[in-house]
């Protein structure tokens, strides 16, 4: 029963969801927006809920073992349970200068950061381990030299060839090859679905058959 | 010569991150000030907010997070610039959890140069869980208020805003900018606004590694204009006229891609140079013995 009952409702609600995009029927297609599609969002948050306890949980015990890197643990308990708390005790917390330095000038500046240094280890993996070993990596190489210096004006400044390629690439390989990709990431997950909506694939189901 | 062309190979990595700091930084106090090409793609974004009529209502989809701010904070400000000054309303949505906060952020000064009310020329519907894009996107098409839980970035009713009066369903969107980045992106909003026909009109900003994804969809007319990374972002400065730090960043960005250009050819020909003289003299060695 444990595995049936979910099987069950995953078939209901999936042709009811199918059967919506496809049929006028008022009562079907005012029942999947309002009712189901409102219990995906009920759903997440109970989802997001049990996240952050679990989330919890793993990190307490990472302290009370003191495993390596236990400190950041505690970095992580502290500032969870700190902007929750501003969550909560802050009437219209959106609105507080307090809270809104804290997520605005805070963590972005920290994101762009982290983002920013990729700049710096993207060079020197180029220049320390991108080689022309085969066909396929020096096709790789070729493109990148031309997408990158066609991208901007100093790459137009050295040859005005550069743009006209990149455009190339861009429209007729590129174009083509993820037309391709698209195509068949719809068809594996259309396929996926239906497995999942008739039993077939149970992995959601704490595993096995 | 083989020790010398080792040691470049194997130079200390610090080296090659001062040339690139070096590369980014000099641009910034000495511009290069090269001339800006304007791509087909940034022409069509720029002209489809043209098209538009006074008092139409253009969706922004923030869909943003801190990464991207060199290349999505120029765009933002371009595009409510270029909106404002055509006395078009701005609505600004977002999936990621900071992207209506940073739409907010990076367009306060553009809001008070234009006397935007809020409310009235803008308002901010807020971050929404990306989980439930499709639950909120598919409601929005028969009730935005509804779809938002009739609240806005802040907190406050939605329904009391006279701008809400105009825009009551996606259909009465007549433009959707979609910043993207991956998902949720354009993918989301063309499967769910576009393929039902309530809003056929979107253009995107697309972060540099998003644009091979999202050019299909622009060759393919889903999307009918597109502005790719930094270099979009300049050329749509360009096109309204006024320039900022994205035709600024330009430059850094340029000496960049050349710096890890040379990199790739100095670290290729390093190592073939090794290669052959390793291969040499283990033949040399083989004819000894």
């Amino acid at each position: 029963m444990r595995r049936t009952l979910p099987v069950i409702l995953t078939l209901v609600a999936g042709t009811l969801a199918i059967l919506n995009s496809y049929i006028i029927f008022a009562p079907l297609n005012n029942w999947v927006p309002n009712y189901l599609q409102r219990t995906v969002t009920i759903s997440t948050a109970w989802a997001v809920g049990i996240g952050s306890l679990n989330l919890m949980r793993i990190h307490s015990a990472r302290i009370s073992r003191k495993t390596t890197n236990w400190s950041f643990s505690v970095i992580l308990i502290v500032a969870f349970t700190f902007f929750l708390v501003l969550g909560f005790v802050l009437e219209k917390h959106q609105e507080n200068p307090f809270y809104s330095m804290l997520w605005n000038y805070v963590q972005p500046p920290l994101s762009s950061t982290m983002y920013s240094i990729l700049a710096f280890y993207m060079a020197s993996a180029a220049f320390r381990a991108f080689r022309m070993h085969s066909v396929d990596s020096t096709l790789m190489l070729l493109s990148a030299f031309i997408v990158m210096l066609g991208a901007v004006p100093i790459g137009e400044m050295i040859w005005p060839g550069f743009p006209v390629l990149q455009e190339w690439l861009l429209n007729y390989i590129n174009t083509s090859s993820q037309r391709a990709i698209t195509i068949g990431l719809t068809l594996g997950a259309m396929a996926q679905s239906m497995r999942v909506m008739v039993g077939l694939e149970r992995g959601h189901l704490s595993g096995g058959e | 010569m083989r020790e010398n062309v080792r040691k470049l190979l194997y130079m200390d990595k610090r080296i090659v991150y001062l040339l690139m700091a070096l590369a980014i930084a000099i641009p910034m106090f000495m511009p290069l000030g090269l001339p800006v090409r304007i791509p087909k793609s940034a022409q069509d974004f720029y002209d489809e907010i043209e098209k538009l009529n006074e008092r139409d209502i253009v969706w922004i989809a923030a869909e943003i997070n801190p990464a991207n701010q060199a290349e999505f904070e120029p765009a933002i400000k371009a595009i409510f610039r270029h909106c404002l000054s055509k006395n078009l309303r701005i609505a600004v949505a977002a999936f990621y959890p900071q992207g209506a906060n940073l739409a907010a952020t990076w367009s306060a000064d553009l809001v008070a140069e234009f006397g935007a009310v809020y409310g009235v020329d803008y308002i901010n519907l807020g971050p929404r869980p990306s989980t439930s894009q499709d639950s909120i996107m598919d409601n929005a098409r028969r009730d935005i208020i509804d779809a938002y839980s009739d609240r806005d970035n802040y907190g406050n009713p939605l329904s009391s805003y006279q701008i809400m009066a105009d825009l009551q369903k996606a259909s009465d969107v007549s433009l959707a900018v979609i910043f993207t980045q991956g998902s949720p992106g354009c993918a989301e909003y063309i499967a769910n606004w576009q393929s039902t026909g309530d809003l056929m009109h979107m253009i995107t900003v697309a972060a540099a590694v998003q644009i091979p994804v999202e050019n299909p969809r622009y060759q393919a007319g889903m999307l009918q204009g597109m502005l790719g990374g930094m270099t979009g972002g300049a050329a749509y400065e360009k096109l309204i006229g006024h320039l900022g730090s994205a035709t600024k960043g330009l430059d850094s960005q340029g000496l960049g891609h050349l710096l890890i250009v040379v990199l790739l050819i100095v670290g290729n020909a390093c190592y073939f140079i090794l290669k052959n003289l390793d291969e040499k003299a283990k033949t040399e060695a083989g004819g000894r013995s």
